[in-house]
């Protein structure tokens, strides 16, 4: 962030008095932290676009900025709304209900209360349905645009195996799978490193990240966006064999 | 930078407070520079204690110029019942949850202070606006039609007109 409270207070009170309709000339603390909250991650997404564009640094002002940034977050959720729509059309919930209730009625509710405009920074959904990538330090729609790119790709890689062979995986770690509150691509992986490893006689000098890692390039066919993803489920697993 | 900031924002808003003694002269009433140093003292910690905060215009002109034809409002009493309406006013602000306008919220208030409490803040702040506050936080909202005008008699719990008791003292009079 490269502005300061002289540059981003005008910024914040002009969006108060846009909140307030112009009919309030005050508002509590709660309500100026979180305008002021919202008029930060609108520039923060200006900022985050530059980076990736690599443009020339030029100082724009701290309204333009955030001007800018609110049509990157309007931006983002229209991209989040279609990446909703292309996963739903291959979605499967393998019966877990967590997964089941976050996608079909926990996101569409997201998109319906979402507020741009003096909000943007509020995630809304709790997102039950663990994915393997760590977005805690995200939020807003910058969080929901991610976590849908991370059920997409576990989409995508659970569509390339027969339903029947997920479901069993599934049932054969738990026998009410269906309530757990766990990654079904960390279950999945977990179960096919056991297997094989059962199968080898000397499962001593087995190393399991290995396994991992030719099982992902099995399955997702090389992908490098899918094997990029549950590579960082690599760690996790092999931690579990080896305790 | 941002002392400099805050010091023209201050500035515009003491300017702006001297500037109502234009209209306020007219009523027999002004203030010093030593009241509007009190005031805005007052203001800025009404609004530290309410929790809030005023970004751009003060309410204070506001309040001065919705008040200041008030019957009740000598130039001995002027700047300390600023002083309290604006404590009044932000109180009531987060008592109706933001749910009232600053304008409908002033009306209602002048009105009362006007017609109800002829002149007692204590009677404003802890009857009218209290029985008020209470109807918008169990969903009233009609204010908005009338811009705060004429809504407290549904909230009156002391009977202003009892005919009976007219025609008891009527009768009376009339010796029957």
């Amino acid at each position: 962030m490269n502005y300061g409270m002289e540059e981003l207070a005008p910024v914040a009170g002009s969006l108060i008095k846009k909140y307030g309709g112009y009919e309030h000339s005050s508002v509590t603390y709660e309500k100026a932290e979180q305008l002021m909250g919202a008029v930060i991650y609108c520039i923060d997404e200006y900022e985050a676009e530059n980076e990736n564009r690599q443009l020339p640094e030029a100082k724009v002002s701290a309204f333009d900025a955030y001007k800018t940034g609110y049509e990157c977050v309007v931006r983002k959720a229209k991209k989040a709304v279609a990446l909703y729509n292309q996963t739903a059309a291959i979605f499967h919930s393998y019966h877990l209900r967590c997964l089941g209730d976050t996608f079909r009625k926990g996101l569409p509710e997201f998109f319906r209360h979402y507020d741009p405009r003096f909000y943007p920074q509020d995630t809304i959904l709790t997102l039950d349905y663990p994915v393997l990538e760590n977005l805690q330090e995200r939020s807003g729609i910058d969080r929901i645009y991610e976590y849908l790119h991370c059920i997409f790709l576990e989409q995508k890689f659970l569509g390339r195996i027969p339903c029947d062979e997920v479901t069993e995986c599934l049932r054969d770690y738990h026998d009410h799978y269906e309530e757990l509150f766990e990654n079904i691509c960390h279950i999945f992986l977990l179960q096919q490193v056991k297997r094989r490893i059962k199968k080898e006689a000397d499962s001593a000098g087995c190393q399991p990240e290995k396994v991992i890692a030719e099982i992902i390039d099995e399955y997702t066919g090389f992908n490098p966006k899918i094997r990029a993803y549950l590579m960082q489920d690599l760690l996790e697993t092999g931690a579990w064999f080896r305790e | 930078m941002e002392e400099n900031w805050l010091l023209v924002l201050q500035q515009t808003r003491v300017g702006k407070l001297l500037e109502t003694n234009q209209v306020t002269q007219r009523f027999g009433l002004s203030l010093t520079e030593d009241d509007v140093r009190l005031i805005t003292e007052a203001r800025q910690s009404t609004l530290r204690e309410a929790r809030r905060v005023e970004l751009g215009d003060s309410i204070t002109p506001k309040i001065i110029y919705e008040f200041c034809d008030s019957a009740y409002l000598c130039q001995g009493n002027y700047r300390d019942t600023i002083i309290r309406l604006q404590e009044i006013f932000f109180l009531y602000k987060n008592e109706m949850q933001d749910e009232i306008t600053d304008d409908e919220l002033l009306h209602f208030m002048k009105e009362q202070f006007e017609t109800i409490c002829y002149g007692d803040l204590d009677y404003l702040e802890g009857t009218c606006l209290a029985n008020f506050a209470q109807a918008i936080r169990a969903g009233y909202r009609d204010y908005s039609e009338t811009d705060g005008y004429g809504e407290y008699v549904p909230f009156d719990e002391v009977p202003r007109w009892d005919r009976k008791l007219y025609l008891d003292a009527l009768r009376e009079l009339l010796g029957e």
